[in-house]
């Protein structure tokens, strides 16, 4: 089953260039895009959508207006729907402070966007390979296997 | 010396003083009575029983304001009359009130004698009391001290005839009590001897010197000094001017003075150290040639004893001048430990800002982190999509401008970071711990060995170079150091390096030293500015953050760092650590 990528990301910018790198991957799945932490949970809790879409990774940005990233993971992590999605900080911060608290709210994997566009090709090489290629979820995402 | 005293007193008060001398303090003193009769006063005096009066030596007749008029019986005993009886009794505030409301009082003994009189005049009828008692008599008053039980019930017999109101006061035998105890000691002090005097005299002296510096507080001390000149000259007048270094006075009356600001004057015109009147004395109260105060005793009850008083006075001045000297400096003291309360506030204030501006920049750098990071990603992102998809289109000279676009963000990015690096070191807290030198560098320069090579590089590292700092931040140090002499040192054909130590003005000093590229003594003082670079970046590349992060490292250890240099002669660089404890 073809699973989606979830890219929550508010500057075009960087949604264009993280297009292009998907694109240079090979990454064919449909990228759903969403420009802030609200739109993102209002999609992901729809339990209607819930039932029909399944999410390989969630690409989430830590800055983004309205509720910032750690939030977002905070929410996603305390609802049955959405507990074991992969999700990957993908931010410009390098704070300890970010890093910690992104973790601790649950995120899988917490990624240094570089300024270097080579280097953040390794790394979403890298990222493709276990969150889409490796890795197979524990639970079926819709939600059943919890009512 | 006579060792009985007799108390002559009024019968109607004579129940209340046998209670009073049946104290202890009265072991010496007797009391007898005459026979009063308040109205017609008698020429005579007879005992209680109406037997003639004997009279005694040492024979003090108390109250007795009936007698007054009479010379020559009691011109024989030792005088303390009064004008109103009662006041043996009452406060003269308390009987002047009675008086001004038309009270009559009574004492109980007064009432047995009323009782006599009411027998042998047969009273009968609310009227003849005009007999006994003015028409302004408006009640009658029983002054009780509680001794006879059956007091009140006559009272009230006695009101009821009259048709007066009555009431009852009751009282306290204190102040019959000290008006007792104040005669005993005039007397003793009168049967005293010269010599017994004196020694009375220094054990109150001692017993001043002791308490007296005890007090830390001036007007406590002032205020027990007039006490006792209060006491031992027996008067009422002893004053104190206190005066201080700034020559702010203070003016310490025993009793309020209308012409307060002249006696102020007069005590100020004292020039010696003291001076002496008949009743009166004044003397100065020094410490070191330095003027405390000046006290001023006044009517001395006893004039013939005045230049004894002041002898005693020069004798206890030094040490009241002690006392207050002793007082102002705990006061001082006082203050300046309100000073430094106060500075160490001030100091927390200040550090609380500080640790605001911290936290600003703290904030200041995030958003340099990721807002300043973000738009270079984008540079360097869509060049490179361009030269990847469009190469075809660009010719070689544009296909340059976009790698040299791309070369311009990568930098920025790294200055960026080094910055925040620098920043994060500056505010992060030292761990101080043993830090062995030679163990880092060596592992410092066996990275850099295994990143380059090819390169000939002979290191030279002294064993046991240790000092105490932060493990991190000193590796970070040394990771700047001795990476720059690697660097610097990358176009010579033999590189040597040499990571030692030396100790200077008995200071332990750790050095780096190349063979590399050195530079111009002259601009030395760039050298730990950020951005400053004395080298092209062509041919040295790097970004000029490296030796500013180097010494605020070594700053933060209380260090010092330098160098000393000749341009293609190699560099040495020094620093010492000034934190000694772990």
């Amino acid at each position: 089953m073809q699973k989606d990528i979830l890219l929550v990301e508010d500057n075009q910018d960087d949604i264009d260039i993280t297009m292009e790198v998907f694109d240079m991957l090979g990454i064919h799945q449909r990228v759903e895009i969403v420009r802030s932490g609200e739109e993102a949970l209002k999609l992901l809790f729809d339990p209607q959508l819930s039932k029909t879409s399944h999410w390989s990774v969630i690409l989430l940005d830590l800055n983004l207006p309205g509720i910032n990233g750690t939030q977002v993971v905070e929410k996603l992590r305390h609802n049955p729907l959405t507990q074991t999605i992969p999700v990957v900080m993908l931010t410009s911060s390098n704070r300890d402070e970010d890093k910690q608290a992104s973790y601790h709210e649950g995120v899988n994997s917490y990624v240094c966007k570089p300024v270097d566009f080579n280097q953040f090709v390794e790394i979403a090489k890298a990222l493709k390979m276990y969150w889409t290629d490796i890795n197979e979820a524990p639970y079926d995402h819709s939600g059943t296997i919890f009512k | 010396m006579p060792d009985k005293l007799t108390l002559l007193i009024c019968s109607h008060f004579l129940p209340e003083a046998r209670v009073v001398v049946a104290d202890e303090v009265f072991k010496n003193v007797e009391v007898i009575a005459y026979q009063a009769d308040c109205d017609q006063p008698i020429k005579t005096l007879f005992n209680a029983d109406g037997s003639p009066l004997k009279i005694k030596s040492n024979t003090i007749l108390i109250g007795a304001s009936c007698l007054q008029q009479f010379n020559s019986p009691i011109d024989k005993f030792t005088k303390n009359t009064i004008d109103l009886c009662f006041e043996l009794l009452l406060s003269p505030e308390i009987l002047q009130a009675y008086l001004d409301e038309g009270a009559h009082l009574f004492t109980p003994a007064m009432l047995e004698n009323w009782q006599q009189v009411n027998e042998d005049w047969k009273f009968k009828e609310a009227s003849d009391r005009n007999l006994f008692f003015s028409d302004s008599t408006a009640k009658l008053v029983l002054i009780d001290a509680g001794l006879d039980a059956s007091a009140a019930i006559k009272m009230q017999q006695i009101a009821d005839q009259l048709t007066l109101p009555w009431e009852i006061k009751t009282i306290s035998l204190d102040r019959l009590r000290w008006q007792l105890l104040q005669q005993l000691s005039i007397w003793r002090q009168e049967q005293l001897s010269e010599k017994d005097k004196r020694l009375s005299d220094y054990a109150m002296i001692n017993d001043l010197i002791r308490n007296l510096v005890t007090f830390l507080d001036e007007q406590k001390v002032i205020e027990k000094s007039m006490e006792i000149f209060h006491m031992f000259c027996a008067t009422g007048n002893v004053c104190f001017l206190s005066i201080d270094e700034q020559a702010n006075e203070r003016f310490y009356p025993a009793q309020s003075f209308d012409n307060e600001a002249e006696i102020i004057q007069e005590l100020k015109t004292l020039m010696t150290d003291y001076q002496l009147q008949s009743d009166s004395f004044q003397i100065l109260i020094k410490r070191e040639w330095r003027i405390l105060g000046i006290l001023a005793v006044k009517e001395v009850a006893f004039p013939q004893y005045i230049n004894h008083y002041l002898n005693l006075a020069r004798n206890i001045a030094p040490v009241i001048a002690l006392a207050i000297s002793n007082a102002r400096i705990h006061q001082k003291q006082l203050i300046s430990e309100q000073e430094i309360h106060s500075l160490n506030r001030e100091l927390n204030n200040q550090l609380y800002s500080v640790n605001n501006l911290n936290q600003e920049l703290e904030t200041f750098t995030y958003s340099v982190s990721h807002d300043l990071r973000g738009p270079l990603r984008g540079l360097d992102g869509f060049s490179n999509i361009l030269l990847r998809d469009y190469s075809q289109i660009l010719d070689e000279r544009g296909q340059n401008f976009l790698n040299r676009i791309r070369a311009n963000a990568q930098r920025m990015g790294e200055l960026i970071d080094d910055l925040l690096r620098l920043s994060r070191l500056t505010r992060a807290e030292l761990i101080i711990q043993s830090v062995d030198l030679s163990v880092i560098a060596i592992e410092l320069s066996e990275n850099l060995q295994q990143a380059e090579p090819e390169r000939q590089v002979n290191f030279t590292i002294d064993k046991d170079l240790t000092a105490d700092g932060d493990v991190s931040l000193i590796k970070a140090a040394l990771e700047n150091l001795i990476g720059n002499s690697w660097k610097y040192t990358s176009k010579c054909e033999q590189a040597n390096i040499h990571i030692g130590k030396q100790v200077k003005e008995e200071q332990i000093v750790f050095y780096i030293k190349d063979n590399g590229a050195g530079f111009d003594m002259d601009y030395a003082d760039k050298l730990f500015a950020p951005f400053q670079r004395l080298h092209s970046a062509n041919d040295y590349p790097g970004t000029g953050i490296g030796l500013a992060t180097v010494q605020r490292i070594i700053q933060r250890h209380r260090g010092k760092i330098w160098a000393e240099a000749k341009p293609g002669e190699g560099a040495c660089f020094y620093f010492s650590l000034g934190i000694k404890e772990s």
